[in-house]
Order: C-alpha cells, then sequence, then structure tokens
C-alpha cells in the first residue's frame, strides 16, 4: 500500500510538473496574472505545456542528448527558471491589474454550482466507464505505448521505421512521464492521462465559449452538452479506453487553439482601432501562442492538423466576406499584430523546428498523396447524413443545427469568435459528407468524429437563445423543450449501452503471462507470430520483447486477406490457418518463424497435425508452439 | 475605484481557484480509484492454470504447472507415443508455479505431458 502511495505521488508530481508547471509559467512571462484567469491558464497550460516539452525534447535530440531523466528535468526546470525571470523582470514593480473580461469568471452562486455539479457527473460517468475498461487491452494504446516504450528505452526520439501514421507528440507525454516516474506501461497510466487530455478539452470548449458568446450560461451549457450527455461516445471515453491518442489530444488542441485565435482577433469586434498600445501587445502574444499551438499539434496528430487547417481556412474566407464591406479596415486593423515582430519570429522559429531541427514522418510526398486528391475507396468518398447523424447522435445534431440557425439569426459579423464557431463545424461537416469537393481522400467517419465539440457548442447557444430570448413565441419553446427531452434522454441512453462488461482480466493476464514465458525463452534469431483474432490484448505483445513494431509478426483479421482493394501477403494466415500446406511451409522456409502464439480453443488442432511443431506452453485462451 | 477593482479580481479569482481544486480532487480521486482498479484486476483477476516445458529448445522434459485456480488437485500423465510413462498427482497451491523434474529413459519419438485439474485438461508435447 505504501508502494503505491508513494508510486501516485511520484506519477502526480510528474504530471505537475511536465503537464502544467512549463505552460503556466510561459502565461505567467507573457501575460503576468491578470489578462488570463487562473482557470483560461490552468487550461492553457496544457497544451502549451506539451508543446515546450516537444520542442525541447525536438532540441535534445538534434544536438545528440540522450532522452534520460536527468536532461529533461534540467530542460524542464530551465524552462521554468526563464520564463520566471521574464515574469519578475517584467512584472516586478507592477502593481497587479484586473482583467475587464474576468468579469466573465465572477459565477453566481448558482451558476457556479451548476458548474460544480456538471464537473462531477462528467468525472463520474468516465470514470464509471472507464473503470471497465482500464486494463490495457485495447489494440491502438498497445501499439502506441510500444513506441512510448522504446522512446524511454532507446533514449531517442522514435522515426517509426518510416511508418506516418504514427506522430511524435503522441508517444512523447507518456515516454516522459515513464522515464521520470518510473509508472509501468501496464497500468491505468496510459488510460488516465488521456482521461486528463479528455477532461481538459471539454474545458477547454468551456472556456473557449464563454470568451466567445460573452456569456456565462452558454459556457456553462457547453459543459452539460460535452462533458455530461454522450460522455462515453467517440471521440470521448470510448476513444480514451481505445488508446485513440491522436484524436483525444487533437480534441484538446482544436478548441485551446481556436480560442487563442479569437484573443489574438478579438479586438476586431471594436469599431475603433486598438484601444491601447496594451491591447495590441497582448493580440500580438495570444497570436504568436497560437501559432506555436498549432505547431505543437501538427507534431502530435495530422488527421486534427488536416482539419483544422481546412477549417481555419475557411473561417478565414467566411470571416472576409462576410466583413466584405469593411475589408479595408479589417486590414487596418490586423496587419500591425499579423506582420509584427513577436509574431513573425515564432512563426519563424516554428517553421525552423519543423522543417530542420524534427520533421513529423507524416511530411512526406507519399502521405499528402494518400491525403490528398479524389477519394475513391467507398469508406472516403462521404458519409450520408443517416452516418453523420449516428456519428453524433441524431438529437444533438438536430439540436446543433438548431443553434446554427439562431446563430445565424442573432450573428455578429464582427466577431471572429462567432465565425470560428460557423466554419469549424461547417468545415468538418462538409470534409465528411462531401470529400470530394475538397479532394480529402481520408476515411470519412474519421473525420466526422470531430463535429462533436463544435455541435456541442452550438447546442449551447441554441438551448440559451431559445430559453432567453423573449421574441421566440411559445409554440416554438414548446418544440424546442421537446427536443431538448430527446436530447438528453437520447444522449444517455448512448451513453449507457457503450458500458460494456468488463474485459477479462483473466485472458489478459494469460496473454501477459506467456508472453513473459516466451520474452525468456527467445533467442535472438527466433521469429515469432501471434494471432490477431483469438488472442486478447495481442498489440501489447510486442512490448515483451521490444524487438521492433512488427515484432512479433501478427495474423491479422480474416477479412483484411480477402480486400480486393488492398491486396496484402498471406504468410501471416498461412502460417497460423494451415502450417502444413505448400505454402504454409513455403512461408515459414522465408519468414524463418518458429514459435506460434494462438488460442488453442480455435488453432491448436492444424498443429497437432503434424510432427514439425512442439506444443511447449498450454494455457486455456493461449497455447505456444515452436518449430524446430 | 482601484481598491474595489482588486477586490472584484480577489473576489473572481477564488472562484477559479476552488473550481481548480475541484478539479484537481475529481482527477486524483478518479485516477487514483482507475489505477487500483487495473492493479485489482491483474493482481487478482487470475483465474487460470497453464503447464509449459521448463527449457523450450531441447530435448528437457522437465515442465511447469502454474495454478492460478482455487482447485489444487492436479494429475499428470506423461505418455511415449501412445504409452503412459508415468502417472502422478500433485498439489499446487493457488498462486503457486510447481517445477516437476522427469527423468525417463526408452523415449519414443513423441513425449506428450497431460495435466489434469477437475475436468479440465492441458497437454504440452515434444517431438524428439
Amino acid at each position: 500500500m505504501i508502494d503505491f502511495i508513494q508510486s501516485q505521488l511520484i506519477f502526480y508530481v510528474a504530471i505537475a510538473g511536465i503537464l502544467f508547471l512549463p505552460g503556466y509559467l510561459l502565461l505567467w512571462a507573457i501575460f503576468g496574472k491578470g489578462k488570463l484567469g487562473s482557470l483560461e491558464k490552468l487550461v492553457a497550460s496544457f497544451g502549451l505545456s506539451i508543446t515546450l516539452l516537444n520542442f525541447l525534447l525536438f532540441v535534445f535530440s538534434k544536438i545528440g542528448i540522450r532522452l534520460t531523466a536527468m536532461p529533461i528535468i534540467l530542460g524542464i526546470v530551465g524552462i521554468l527558471i526563464v520564463c520566471g525571470l521574464i515574469y519578475f523582470y517584467k512584472n516586478a514593480n507592477k502593481a497587479e491589474k484586473a482583467d475587464d473580461a474576468d468579469k466573465l469568471f465572477n459565477f453566481s452562486k448558482k451558476q457556479f454550482a451548476l458548474i460544480l455539479i456538471f464537473l462531477f457527473l462528467t468525472f463520474l460517468i468516465k470514470t464509471a466507464y472507464l473503470s471497465n475498461s482500464v486494463i490495457p487491452t485495447a489494440t491502438d494504446m498497445g501499439h502506441h505505448m510500444y513506441w512510448a516504450k522504446m522512446m524511454s528505452l532507446t533514449g531517442s526520439l522514435s522515426t517509426y521505421d518510416g511508418m506516418p501514421d504514427f506522430i511524435i507528440g503522441e508517444h512523447t507525454i507518456f515516454s516522459v512521464l515513464n522515464i521520470l516516474s518510473g509508472v509501468n506501461f501496464f497500468s491505468a497510466f496510459p488510460i488516465v492521462i488521456l482521461y486528463l487530455v479528455n477532461i481538459f478539452s471539454i474545458l477547454a470548449v468551456f472556456i473557449l465559449t464563454l470568451r466567445i458568446f460573452n456569456n456565462k450560461n452558454v459556457a456553462i451549457l457547453s459543459l452539460l452538452f460535452l462533458g455530461i450527455i454522450y460522455a462515453v461516445s467517440s471521440p470521448q471515453a470510448k476513444f480514451v479506453s481505445g488508446g485513440v491518442i491522436g484524436n483525444v489530444l487533437g480534441n484538446y488542441f482544436l478548441p485551446i487553439i481556436f480560442y487563442f485565435y479569437f484573443r489574438a482577433f478579438k479586438f476586431l469586434s471594436n469599431k475603433e482601432i486598438l484601444r491601447q498600445a496594451q491591447d495590441e501587445k497582448n493580440s500580438k502574444a495570444f497570436l504568436s501562442l497560437a501559432i506555436f499551438l498549432t505547431f505543437g499539434m501538427f507534431y502530435t496528430h495530422h488527421l486534427t492538423s488536416f482539419v483544422f487547417l481546412f477549417s481555419f481556412l475557411f473561417l478565414i474566407i467566411f470571416f472576409l466576406i462576410v466583413n466584405y464591406a469593411n475589408l479595408e479596415e479589417v486590414w487596418k486593423k490586423t496587419w500591425r499584430v499579423v506582420f509584427s515582430w513577436e509574431v513573425l519570429a515564432t512563426l519563424a522559429i516554428c517553421l525552423l523546428f519543423f522543417f530542420f531541427i524534427f520533421t513529423p514522418t507524416y511530411v512526406s510526398g507519399k502521405a499528402v498523396d494518400t491525403a490528398v486528391g479524389s477519394p475513391v475507396k467507398s469508406t472516403r468518398t462521404g458519409l450520408s447524413l443517416e452516418n453523420i447523424n449516428s456519428t453524433v447522435g441524431d438529437p444533438r445534431m438536430a439540436l446543433g443545427i438548431v443553434g446554427l440557425i439562431f446563430l445565424g439569426i442573432f450573428y455578429q459579423k464582427r466577431n471572429f469568435g462567432y465565425a470560428i464557431v460557423v466554419a469549424w463545424p461547417v468545415m468538418i461537416f462538409s470534409m465528411s459528407v462531401k470529400p470530394g469537393w475538397l479532394f480529402v481522400d481520408i476515411p470519412s467517419n474519421r473525420i466526422g468524429n470531430y463535429l462533436t465539440y463544435p455541435i456541442a457548442i452550438l447546442c449551447a447557444y441554441g438551448f440559451w437563445t431559445v430559453f432567453k430570448n423573449l421574441k421566440i413565441n411559445n409554440l416554438v419553446r414548446v418544440g424546442y423543450f421537446l427536443l431538448i427531452i430527446f436530447v438528453f434522454s437520447w444522449g444517455f441512453r448512448d451513453s449507457a449501452t457503450l458500458f460494456k462488461q468488463s474485459a477479462s482480466s483473466s485472458e489478459l493476464t494469460q496473454t501477459f503471462e506467456a508472453s513473459a514465458y516466451l520474452a525468456q525463452s527467445l533467442g535472438a534469431e527466433d521469429k515469432i507470430l501471434k494471432d490477431h483474432n483469438y488472442l486478447t490484448a495481442d498489440a501489447w505483445i510486442k512490448l515483451f520483447f521490444m524487438r521492433g513494431y512488427r515484432f512479433p509478426e501478427s495474423r491479422g483479421y480474416f477479412k483484411r486477406y480477402e480486400d480486393p482493394t488492398n491486396p496484402r501477403e498471406m504468410c501471416t494466415l498461412y502460417m497460423i490457418s494451415e502450417p502444413a500446406s505448400e505454402n504454409g511451409k513455403k512461408c515459414f522456409a522465408e519468414s524463418g518463424t518458429n514459435f506460434l502464439m494462438i488460442n488453442p480453443i480455435y488453432d491448436s488442432g492444424q498443429f497437432m497435425k503434424t510432427n514439425n511443431f512442439d506444443w511447449v506452453y498450454a494455457g486455456e485462451k493461449i497455447g505456444i508452439f515452436y518449430k524446430k | 475605484m482601484r481598491e474595489k477593482k482588486l477586490e472584484f479580481f480577489t473576489k473572481n479569482n477564488m472562484q477559479q481557484k476552488k473550481l481548480i481544486i475541484f478539479i484537481i480532487i475529481l482527477f486524483l480521486i478518479s485516477s487514483a480509484y482507475l489505477f487500483f482498479i487495473n492493479e485489482k484486476h491483474l493482481n487478482s483477476g487470475k483465474d487460470w492454470w497453464a503447464v509449459y516445458f521448463v527449457e523450450v529448445k531441447n530435448q528437457n522434459l522437465d515442465f511447469v504447472i502454474e495454478n492460478n485456480t482455487d482447485k489444487n488437485e492436479f494429475k499428470f500423465e506423461v505418455l511415449s507415443d501412445e504409452n503412459v510413462l508415468k502417472s502422478e498427482n500433485v498439489s499446487v497451491f493457488k498462486g503457486e508455479i510447481k517445477n516437476i523434474g522427469l527423468n525417463l529413459e526408452n523415449l519414443g519419438k513423441k513425449i506428450t505431458i497431460k495435466v489434469y485439474s477437475g475436468e479440465e485438461k492441458r497437454e504440452i508435447y515434444k517431438n524428439l
């Protein structure tokens, strides 16, 4: 018990030191104490810390410093000291200044109680769901933790054997936390970290909504629509338990980046030019941080970056079209901010890192060709409205559309935030429904999942507008009320159906113990093939060997061997399904495979029929055969 | 006026601090609970037994019975081709890993070890 408490304490200290302090002090250094609310600082510091950490690791990697505990700690401490010195230098003689906008965070007692209740329920529902799926079984999580462990073991950044589907930012935080706290990859730690990211993504939407609408009630409602209703379905707790790291992180980065862009261009809402030099300075700082976080996202997830770039481009075009009559004024106001030395220097540093210090693996002609172009595969040609509705949830989609209509009615064209709330969901909707129009060649359902977050904002806005706007007649209100009831019941039902029985820890431990046994017996020349169809947590087996991402080789899902659009090697199928066949023998001879990990209930018979294999490990759900 | 502003700021900030503390507490409780549940599953969620050779690649026939069930009584048979060379009952308690050494002569081409626990059976073999 004492060991457990001690390891927990070290883990949380590491989280605070790595995932919050650097960003928090950076915000202090830039803005002092007053410009952002404490909650905003906390939420933003998470993304800034991750980005600072990544940049630090890239520098270490470039100059050949091994990524071990001491250099990382010294690097983090260095960042903290620099930020602290800047803060004291800039603010030592200044009295604390309250920001007018901080009135936003002055909630009434009822509002404050409601926030606490919503947060409590958010944690409660998600924790209840995750407690059923916390054991390390998820395939994606297994793949990601392999790379994180590899970084911890080698002390260097992974190159992913050139595979563009893995991105460095998905693994650095896990690796560094493992290095610093010693926390085990097979513990709840990966899920806890993703859970934290998920919670902060909800808080990021909360502060973004609060700032854009300048309305506490709409922000509080966003907590309800994002945190509580559909709390479990994709891309929330379900993605957390599934280890869909990139999406979970991406759904934090998108709102927090939009938050900084909004604050950078908030001055566009005012008719006069920037009122004070301090406002202009702050806008430059916000824009610099927005750019910095954007690159942080580029280093974290390619699909999110792709979605962001399309949304951001549409946002700019949409804002300019809506403000067509005031383009000259917009230009006059923005150029001094956009072309300031602070912003340009930040952009230059980020570009320098991106192209010369550490370039993500997905930045290659091949990867771009894969993602951009006219989609052909049925999974990429767009979702039907029915698909979209099932992804987002029928009633929530309906409520979101209502919110969008009201936003159109009460649209404030100078408000950059309103443009964000429109452009963000509209572009994602277009990318997922009509990808061909935009030359997007990515699985459409993966894009559709991103709709959840902006739709939640629209739901909150629509909800509040209907119930507080006296101009709307009672009939509309009653109809809307019925829709809300529908959303609540559907949302909770949706979450309830996703609560699953706990995956069998007994089967999981069989896989792990058999893997540990095999790891002890393995020679340098041995090769393993395991089955993905019938073994529990098979993606985690590779963490016992750490001999490469494709070690052991895997017999994939049967349907993949029959996919005519993607012909693939057949040996992994033959060597388990028909080991005594000519194909099987040829594959064994060519690959040198001599160990097979299978579920004996389904796959032992074919090996028992030949004399070429010894059955060396027999459990209820896992067996190991050895080919001499 | 200035003092009023500062007072507002302090009060406002206290509310946010309470919110942050609330979030931190909820996270710590949830996280600790998830760690605890995971540990519980991995350590006490075992309900299986397995049989395996001590050495895989050679002709050594020593084997292990690893028991994580509540049943303690096991029976094993050693067969050379179809002939039973040895049959014995062993007790293996929950959590125990029992190493069983075999020193046999006149072996056939295939040595099979069958282990029984109640109605369950596991089988391992080596082709010599």
